[in-house]
């Protein structure tokens, strides 16, 4: 067979690079800036598009999507061109691919610091970058397989599996967690509500670890981390094994974000038994990954490239280990909403993801510009300040994790909780600061990379198109030997690859979600659970603006420590006007679910002005601007109309009424106010949100929520 | 090979009970077809998934291995991690390159498939546990836990002699206990009701008006319960019968201070009742006080 002459696109891949690395550097600012303001909330700049409830979700997306997102595909475009023996499919589509994904992230990070978010973690843009997302997303689809079937190799790589799977779940989960009705140009309500809204969520956030931040880079691992250290991959059957029960059984293990909560009890326990099934699947692509270095670690302990990914992958090893044990109920008790989680995904983000990363930008960036690296120094210097950011980073936080987690659940021997939640908050300040330490040491190393790389392009020069041959495949292909392993035969079908990888990862989330949605036992009505009214749907929809949820949850899980200290433990049947859900994942400040009526607007007006005159030694940021800020009360018919279309049951013509009713509440709030010589105009944003605050747990009221 | 089958079945049969149960466990009256038809997909689901991946480690057995490997030296690491020596590597190599990557045709580690039948196991009696087992679900452990709290509670009642509670409380006098009454107030208080107790967002506390009453019970009652809607808060959660006392006692001694900027008044006057009541511990306080900032 004759021998074909093409080139491989080095340019996409470089432009990809650049991006990884200058967002990079812009996600982990952000989140030192957060980080800062959990220990000093003037950090805030007492401004609210840099305030935590806003910026947070922009450094987890500026990370994800990004940081993460822009190093994927730059290590799948240069290895999948020369495992294919293809150039892409189509540079259109990779320059469309390109420019696409980086205008999404643009239009995160104007519209996230605006408050423009549907609250959904890792998946809070709004309904038209949604859109922009699936568009793209189906450019990169297109071109990969374009790529994959005029490939002049018979067989798809193990990488390569994984990259398939990638694509396919990703779209998948993106395109099942974004339904949701759009209000407004950039407003949209989420299409489930309250505990269907939380499982779908949380199927979708933890797949999308699984799928976003893993598949794809222990696709990368089987490709990079052999051809730098120069050594067989140890096992093609553990590749086999480990991949498809990997992708099999991640998809089940999304309740587990869900423990103790008012999630029916079968589908917690379906959530925590595959995540201890999990952890075989995980480790095999560790051990995979080191067995590979095996007898090569002399050049394990020279080249830096080798000693990020040796250290990467332990820490995809170790997170993949903890996951599962955090998955235990009795673990879960004490972990969820703390610091621990927080720990617990940075160990994945900063080990797994971030040194991945970096293994692959020194290795690959002196072979597309045809030179060596700049300073192997600075690589190993970035090397160890990396691994210290990490430690510095991770053991605070699991220091603080565990001190808030018992702190929480301590009672005195009179039966009383011994520590009000503002105890906890001061107690893991100094550690908070730590973190914060950890986390310079890590951005650092970033920056001397991102200077190393950039003296080296400019040393080199940039081989866009570089030349490669391979005969083209045979027409008549008999296999024989190895080749005929039963396996090999998916590995030469694509398409038949893709459909089975498809079914395989739609099976968890079709058990799991089809019966919430469709059996009402799941979640029992509660009559006196009524729709808001619209002062405080609008209040609820600038809760979700500011971010609230980052720091607060609603979701009371039914311990005598949460009852004793929030009222009575959150039902099932309390959520179901909730579009979108607000249970939160985190409690940087206490649980909100039986707020209402606890304090009197006075207590919400001051506490909103200014945190530390109401509860002193709060890391609350001030919210001065709801006070100043008039309510957009145009959007009202809209919404109540949105919110009936999707089963919440306001009466025929309410929405002609609605806007009326929402000025009679506010000013009932503002003369209230005005009593206590608080002088806040009715239609001040300000009034909505307490309006929301003290609505909120107050339909059931059965146990008398204390102090915190 | 026969316990492997056994091991199979096993794990097909608890499997499927583990569904079965979880299915009808949890729920009282309710659609029973549906979860019938549920529990026979996921059983046969289950069943198709294990029967796929025991036919896949059947056949991984079935790949060539290299015929030396079977006489070969090996480490006591390497036996110990079912690893081949590096020596023979290039009779494990695959046939095939990917960009000049290969591939070896070592076994899963037995250690490995060992650890994931294990966790297999695990999952299943940990489902089992809780859907069919004695392990209890959260709303059971929930009651279990307020039960032993009473019981933890009537044990220390019990130990420390009669709790004090609105219907025992006295006025406090003496000069230690006030001081702590004093603490209490600035630290849990003071927001709400300023450090001179003229009043913010709750109302002034040294006035003869009261909302709730002037009474030391009375005071000690709007203390523990709080007043739902009014934004007092209930304390009973996080103060003992003995310091709400000091509270409220604290709180008496406060009346006909001078505040700076008093909060209008609000409520009832109370004069007859709250005057006698803390003029009658006034004068007491005023003199322990003193001798206590000595």
């Amino acid at each position: 067979m004759q021998t074909e002459k093409f080139q491989y696109d080095n340019r996409i891949v470089r432009n990809f690079a650049i991006a990884t690395m200058v967002f990079g550097i812009v996600g982990m600012l952000v989140g030192l800036l957060i980080a800062i303001q959990l220990y000093e909330p003037a950090a805030n700049l007492g401004n609210q598009y840099t305030s935590f409830g806003r910026i947070r979700p922009l450094h987890t997306n500026a990370i994800i999507f990004a940081f993460v997102g822009n190093a994927v595909f730059m290590g799948v475009y240069y290895s999948l061109q020369r495992l294919c023996k293809a150039r892409m499919f189509s540079d259109l589509l990779s320059n469309i691919h390109f420019w696409g994904w980086q205008l999404i992230i643009v239009a995160a990070a104007v519209s996230l610091p605006l408050g423009l978010t549907t609250s959904k973690e890792y998946a809070e843009l709004e309904w038209p970058i949604d859109i922009a997302i699936t568009v793209i997303w189906v450019v990169f689809g297109w071109n990969m397989f374009g790529t994959i079937l005029k490939r002049r190799e018979r067989h798809m790589y193990v990488a390569i599996w994984f990259y398939i799977a990638t694509f396919v779940t990703v779209a998948v989960l993106h395109l099942v967690n974004s339904f949701e009705l759009p209000v407004s140009m950039f407003k949209s309500y989420s299409w489930y509500a309250g505990v269907q809204d939380a499982l779908v969520q949380w199927w979708y956030g933890h797949n999308a670890v699984a799928f976003f931040l893993t598949t794809p880079f222990l696709g990368m691992m089987y490709y990079y981390l052999p051809k730098a250290v120069d050594r067989p991959v140890y096992s093609y059957k553990l590749s086999i094994l480990h991949f498809w029960t990997l992708i099999f059984l991640y998809i089940w293990a999304g309740p587990h974000h869900l423990l103790y909560s008012s999630l029916p009890d079968w589908a917690q326990s379906l959530g925590v038994a595959f995540s201890i099934m999990l952890i075989a699947p995980s480790w095999g692509g560790m051990i995979n990954g080191l067995l590979t270095l095996r007898g090569a670690w002399d050049k394990v302990r020279d080249e830096p490239v080798l000693k990020f990914f040796a250290v990467g992958v332990t820490a995809y090893g170790m997170s993949t280990f903890e996951g599962p044990m955090l998955s235990l109920k009795n673990v879960n008790a004490i972990a969820h909403f703390t610091d621990w989680i927080v720990a617990h995904v940075h160990v994945g983000a900063l080990g797994w993801n971030g040194f991945m990363t970096f293994g692959i930008l020194y290795w690959l960036i002196p072979r597309i510009y045809n030179t060596k690296l700049h300073s192997k120094k600075m690589a190993n210097f970035h090397f160890w300040i990396g691994t210290l950011g990490i430690l510095f980073y991770t053991v605070p936080m699991y220091w603080s994790g565990f001190t808030q987690g018992l702190m929480w659940k301590e009672f005195t021997e009179a039966g009383q909780l011994k520590y009000e939640f503002l105890d906890t908050t001061k107690q893991v300040l100094s550690l908070h600061v730590l973190r914060s330490f950890g986390g310079t040491l890590f951005l650092t190393g970033t920056i001397v990379m991102v200077y190393n790389i950039t003296k080296t392009m400019l040393a080199g020069k940039l081989i866009a198109n570089e030349n490669a041959e391979a005969p083209a495949l045979e027409k008549n292909y008999t296999p024989t030997g190895h080749a005929s392993y039963w396996h090999k035969a998916l590995e030469r079908k694509p398409m038949t690859f893709m459909v089975l990888s498809i079914v395989v990862i739609l099976i968890g989330g079709a058990v799991e979600m089809l019966p919430t949605f469709l059996i009402k036992t799941n979640i029992p009505t509660i009559t006196s659970v009524k729709p808001y009214t619209p002062l405080e749907l609008q209040g609820r929809d600038l809760y979700i603006r500011e971010g609230c949820v980052g720091c607060h949850s609603q979701m009371i899980r039914p311990f005598r420590s949460e009852t004793e200290r929030y009222g009575e433990y959150s039902k099932a049947g309390e959520y179901v006007y909730d579009h979108p859900f607000l249970w939160g994942s985190k409690r940087t400040g206490p649980d909100l679910m039986r707020e209402g009526g606890k304090y009197p607007n006075s207590w919400h007006y001051n506490h909103m002005i200014d945190p530390r005159s109401m509860s002193p030694g709060s890391i609350m940021p001030a919210y001065q601007w709801l006070a100043d800020q008039t309510l957009t009360i145009s959007t009202t018919k809209a919404k109540i109309n949105a919110m009936r279309t999707l089963g919440v049951p306001y009466e025929k013509g309410y929405e002609e009424k609605a806007e009326e009713d929402l000025k009679t509440q506010a000013k009932s709030i503002s003369d209230n106010l005005a009593i206590e010589k608080i002088k806040l105009d009715s239609d001040k944003e300000l009034i909505a949100i307490i309006a929301y605050l003290q609505r909120l747990g107050t339909d059931i009221k059965l146990n008398k929520p204390s102090t915190n | 090979m026969k316990i492997k089958i056994f091991l199979a079945s096993l794990i097909l049969l608890l499997s499927n009970r583990s569904m079965a149960a979880a299915a009808t466990f949890n729920y009282g009256d309710f659609d029973t077809l549906y979860i019938k038809v549920m529990s026979v997909i996921i059983f046969i689901l289950i069943l198709i998934v294990v029967g796929l991946l025991y036919l896949t480690l059947v056949a991984m057995k079935k790949i060539n291995k290299p015929e030396s490997a079977q006489v070969e030296e090996r480490t006591t690491v390497e036996k110990l991690f079912s690893l081949h020596s590096l020596k023979h590597e290039k009779e494990l190599m695959l046939d095939e390159s990917f960009d000049g990557i290969v591939e070896l045709d070592n076994p899963t580690p037995p250690w490995f498939n060992f650890m994931f039948y294990t966790t297999i196991v695990i999952a299943i009696i940990y489902g089992l546990w809780y859907h069919a087992g004695s392990g209890k679900l959260q709303t059971a452990e929930y009651e279990d836990q307020l039960a032993e709290a009473e019981v933890a509670k009537t044990a220390y009642l019990k130990k420390v002699g009669n709790a004090i509670d609105e219907s025992n409380v006295k006025v406090i006098a003496d000069a230690n206990q006030l001081t702590e009454g004093k603490t209490l107030f600035t630290a849990k208080c003071a927001v709400c009701h300023r450090p001179d107790a003229g009043g913010n967002v709750g109302p002034n506390l040294t006035d003869e008006f009261w909302l709730h009453g002037g009474l030391v019970s009375d005071i000690f009652k709007t203390i523990k319960y709080g007043v739902t809607g009014k934004g007092m808060i209930s304390w009973e959660k996080s103060l003992n019968g003995l310091q709400m006392a000091e509270l409220a006692s604290y709180i008496l001694t406060l009346q006909g201070s001078n505040p700076v900027a008093p909060k209008a008044p609000q409520g009832t006057k109370m004069e007859s009742i709250a005057v006698t009541d803390s003029l009658k511990i006034a004068n007491v306080i005023t003199d322990s006080l003193a001798t206590a900032s000595k």
